[in-house]
């Protein structure tokens, strides 16, 4: 079935494009490169496809996996998205987090169970898609845009009351995107609680040579340090939250963080240590954060305006000087809490699936 | 530049298509995070690229990158990772509904618990 | 009058927020709360359709930004349709998940409900693609909770299958959509269709790829030919009320062809024009012959149904190709017949199921149901609906595409696939009906038919009800063809919809800008 919904893309694509007896590249100029981006995109590459020809050994191509996001993130820095470079790191991190746990159920290598001939017949797809791609880039690339977003940095100021023109327009001009987006992560967050209800799966005590994955039950040093990290982490998220309307910050990236800062908790310190010391439920957090959302929204109704029209003013504090007060803040709230609650009940939800054989006396290995 | 980055987009998509082409769950997950970094970096460079220049509003700026294509990855960033943690715990399911519970680290009886059936 | 367009949107959510929080209150109170949340939504629908009987387009604009720097909303006939579509059918489902007990097999029932309809009703309001894209994975997220609700080996593999399928469908979608953006520098429906009927000729092949991409993501929403097999797969071994609710999810996806493709590609497009009619099309006509093949080939009632409702997606898939606004009033009439139907088909398959026991609703096992009156005749309605046979809805939205397919070049062709295809259906459903309801002396029977559970008087009342849409819609006829031919012919005034949403003022500002 993907190999047919792929097929069916390419030559749809292809006929559609070669109908039309049109240039395949404009003319716009392309920039030089330096010897830095070059040696980075080397090892972006590397890394890809090393991630392919390892892929049979999950835990090293799950590193691997790991490089890739971290350069994609490097690269998205240079090219002047450093909100996109704090994300991208962020959710790679997360992500790290959720395949190690799932990986911790799973056999640690992939059978090999494909014939010769399907292998090359998938990587002969596989390499006209990339070529593709690579094609349709450069066919934008070379051709000049007179986009929309003229309108967006020109009115960040003073329609939105912020300088960070990608976060003012994440909560501000298209925050109804952000709001959808929210939503789809409690949803995610909520079917993933649902699916976990029932599952009860063994984690191996020992790695496929038979060696045990650990002798002591917990790490000291990463107790102690976790322990230290924790406010600051907080505190970091909270930086970020506050500054991201006008430097590069937002809702989501610290909300990432926040939920970073958690996670490594029961991470250090055990699912049952834990619970006795965070009784929050997370429904609770992912619903007071989409009422935030939505209460934000419905403000601007009952004055008459539009769903999630923004105000903005500015205050002056003694000792502090001017500062701006904005709808959008309470937006970026209930995002950062949404995010934090869905994450959080993701991570700590999978990390629960083996605790109840600890309770029957069985592996210590359970709390992870 | 501009070379670089197509280049590495369709890297990234090939690996990451060749990976989702495995009938295994677990590469098919870890190609669809590949071509979702390959979508990530595409739409971000559909508004054109410039070095040096973050959109955010200064006196001393001269001009600016696109800030909305940067918007959509961060939405679609999120959502992906949504995704992810889904199929994951999805793929975990499946794992568990077939009754493999004796895992036990050697020489393990892989049957298709993990075929998707795709 | 404002705040009306966006209120289908906003009651589910709020809905889908209160059943979380409120979820302690057990069962029965989330049952009731959805009971109104989704009847409010009717009555909801009813307004959006008065409203849209003015024959004025509504634009909402979120953030009260502009078009095409904001998103918008947009309120016409189109729309107003899918929205009631919607909501009747969100109800039945609701109602009969509640009368037999289907929430409470797994958790959060309620909530994924209500923010699949916060999913849906987005999908049909919005103006701009990238939230387009966004409410797609909104309504596939509640979608993938849905499908995997309750347990079961096969609706695990099955739901494994539909959430890859889709996660490729959704990276696609990205491309397009960042291809689409790169060309013309907007993410505004009614703009972008402004933006390429300007483009410079230079720019139609990149123009055209994008788009013919985007329309193999939509095709593979919809179901169209190579892209169909997730459909079986996920509709027949989901259960049954999800499995009525998804009668409206491949509907999206045509939607949206109608809508994107319509728009951005339709006659101002210049060369780009009709792009993705010959496409859709052929897909369709391919689609109606192998769905017809899967119909006769099923082994169970549940996967008889699914392909039903893939022969129904291609005959509106034609419809929508064949090009013509007397073809598209056809198709949006058939759309209305084949979600009601297919919907009731899926109520009444689970009903038979679980009337048949142990047999449950495989075809290899002969038992005589419980209550086979009541079934049997609910079967036979809907057999006589789904095949196009007259005198009830099928046949004449049948008639009336055929009609309009004799004018187009391939008229012939048309005509000779879809009518193979309803003779194919027809055997297939006579030969279902005798299997279920009919006992032949020769073959061996089941010894216990008391593993069967005659089903209660509310499911097969709501079933009733849905069923019953079929020969109303026969009733009305003329008042159900004047709207939809008012919607095609309004469809097709593609500058009219884009002065409407780009002209259109916010609240307190005088004329926008562009």
């Amino acid at each position: 079935m993907l190999f047919w919904t792929l097929t069916a893309a390419v030559l749809v694509t292809v006929t559609g494009f070669l109908s039309l007896d049109a240039p395949l590249f404009g003319d716009r100029a392309i920039m030089e490169f330096d010897p830095v981006a070059l040696f980075a995109f080397a090892g972006l590459m590397l890394a890809s496809i090393l991630t392919v020809v390892l892929h049979r050994k999950r835990m090293i191509s799950m590193i691997l996996l790991g490089v890739v996001g971290l350069l994609i993130s490097l690269g998205f820095a240079k090219l002047s998205a450093p909100d996109l470079a704090l994300t991208q790191l962020s959710v790679e991190i997360v992500t790290v987090v959720l395949i190690m746990l799932a990986l911790f159920f799973l056999p640690q290598y992939t059978p090999l169970t494909s014939s010769r001939w399907k292998q090359t017949r998938d990587a002969i797809v596989a390499a006209v898609i990339g070529l593709g791609v690579t094609l349709l880039t450069l066919a934008v690339l070379t051709r000049d845009l007179s986009p929309i977003s003229d309108y967006f940095l020109k009115n960040s100021v003073s329609g939105g009351g912020g300088t960070n023109v990608v976060n003012v327009i994440l909560v501000d001009f298209r925050g109804f995107d952000t709001l959808g987006e929210i939503v789809a992560l409690s949803l995610a967050g909520l079917g993933v609680f649902s699916m976990l209800q029932r599952m009860s799966l063994h984690a191996s005590l020992n790695d496929h040579a038979g060696r045990p994955w650990n002798v002591d039950e917990r790490s000291l040093i990463l107790q102690s340090v976790a322990r230290l990290l924790f406010p600051l982490m907080l505190l970091f998220a909270a930086f970020v939250f506050l500054r991201g309307h006008n430097l590069p910050g937002g809702g989501f990236i610290a909300g990432l963080i926040a939920s970073l800062a958690i996670v490594l908790q029961y991470l250090a310190n055990g699912i049952t240590w834990m619970s006795s010391r965070i009784r929050t439920n997370m429904h609770l957090v992912i619903a007071i954060g989409l009422a935030f959302a939505i209460g934000t929204g419905m403000v601007s109704i009952f004055l008459g305006y539009p769903f999630m029209t923004s105000a903005f003013t500015y205050l002056k504090w003694p000792g502090v000087g001017k500062f701006e007060v904005a709808s959008a803040m309470m937006f970026d709230l209930g995002v950062f809490l949404a995010v934090v609650g869905a994450t959080v009940m993701i991570l700590v939800e999978l990390g629960k699936i083996n605790v109840h054989k600890v309770a029957t006396g069985d592996s210590k290995k359970g709390e992870s | 530049m501009e070379i670089l980055v197509s280049i590495s987009i369709g890297v990234m998509a090939a690996c990451g298509i060749y990976l989702i082409l495995r009938a295994h769950t677990f590469p098919v997950v870890v190609g669809l995070t590949l071509l979702s970094y390959a979508v990530n970096v595409f739409l971000f460079s559909m508004g054109r690229l410039k070095v040096g220049a973050p959109a955010v509003i200064s006196p001393e700026a001269v001009t600016y990158a696109d800030p909305l294509p940067q918007a959509l990855v961060l939405t679609a960033i999120v959502i992906a990772f949504a995704m992810t943690a889904f199929v994951i715990v999805l793929a975990l399911k499946a794992r568990d509904e077939l009754g493999n519970d004796h895992v036990d680290g050697k020489g393990e009886q892989l049957t298709d618990t993990e075929e998707a059936g795709l | 009058m404002i705040h009306w367009v966006f209120l289908p949107v906003l009651l589910p959510l709020i809905g889908g927020l209160l059943q979380l929080v409120l979820r302690h209150k057990g069962l029965s109170f989330q049952r009731t709360l959805g009971l109104c949340l989704t009847s409010a939504l009717v009555i909801l629908g009813i307004k959006m359709l008065l409203l849209a009987q003015t024959g004025e387009t509504f634009v909402y604009h979120l953030g009260n930004w502009p078009a095409p720097f904001g998103i918008v909303l947009v309120l016409d006939r189109l729309s107003a349709m899918m929205l009631m579509l919607t909501s009747l059918i969100a109800c039945a489902a609701l109602a009969y998940a509640s009368a037999r007990r289907v929430d409470e097999k797994g958790s959060h029932f309620h909530v994924l409900f209500q923010l699949q309809l916060f999913g849906l009703n987005g999908a049909f309001l919005t103006g701009d693609i990238f939230n387009l894209f966004v409410f797609f994975e909104v309504l596939l997220l509640a979608s993938y909770g849905l499908v995997l609700h309750g347990s079961g080996k096969k609706r695990t593999r099955a739901g494994l299958h539909y959430v890859i399928v889709n996660l490729l469908g959704s990276t696609l979608y990205l491309f397009a959509v960042g291809a689409l953006y790169g060309a013309v520098g907007t993410l505004n429906i009614a703009d972008m269709a402004y933006k390429v009927s300007v483009a410079p000729a230079e720019r139609s092949g990149l123009i055209a790829a994008a788009g013919l991409l985007l329309l193999v993501v939509f095709c593979l929403k919809a179901a169209m030919f190579p892209l169909y097999l997730w459909l079986p797969r996920a509709y027949a071994n989901t259960s049954a009320p999800v499995a009525a609710l998804f009668a409206i999810m491949t509907k999206v996806g045509l939607y949206a062809i109608i809508r994107v493709h319509g728009t951005v590609f339709g006659d101002q497009a210049g060369n780009l024009a009709s792009l993705h009619m010959p496409w859709i099309l052929a897909g369709g006509l391919i689609t109606i012959l192998l769905a017809a093949m899967g119909v006769m080939a099923a082994r169970g009632l549940s996967e008889q149904v699914a392909y039903l409702v893939l022969t129904s997606v291609a005959t509106i898939l034609i419809a929508v190709g064949l090009n013509r606004p007397d073809a598209l009033a056809a198709g949006l009439f058939y759309l209305l017949h084949s979600t009601f139907l297919a919907a009731a088909f899926f109520l009444l398959a689970d009903m038979i199921k679980d009337a048949r026991g142990n047999a449950a609703d495989s075809f290899e096992t002969i038992v005589q149901p419980q209550c086979s009156k009541w079934l049997g005749l609910g079967f036979f309605f809907a057999a006589v609906a789904m095949a196009g046979l007259p005198p009830l809805s099928g046949f004449l939205g049948k008639l009336m595409i055929l009609d309009s397919a004799l004018k187009h070049s391939w008229g012939w062709t048309v005509l000779g696939i879809v009518l193979t295809a309803s003779l194919l259906v027809l055997a297939a459903m006579v030969r279902s009906g005798s299997f279920l309801f009919y006992r032949p002396t020769q073959l061996p029977v089941e010894e216990n038919p008391q593993t069967g559970k005659s089903p209660k008087i509310a499911p097969l009342l709501i079933m009733g009800s849905l069923l019953a849409v079929s020969p109303l819609l026969v009733l009305f006829a003329g008042k159900a063809t004047t709207y939809t031919s008012k919607t095609a012919t309004q469809l097709q005034q593609v500058s009219e919809y884009i002065e409407d949403v780009l002209e259109s003022q916010v609240k307190g500002g005088t004329e926008s800008q562009k």
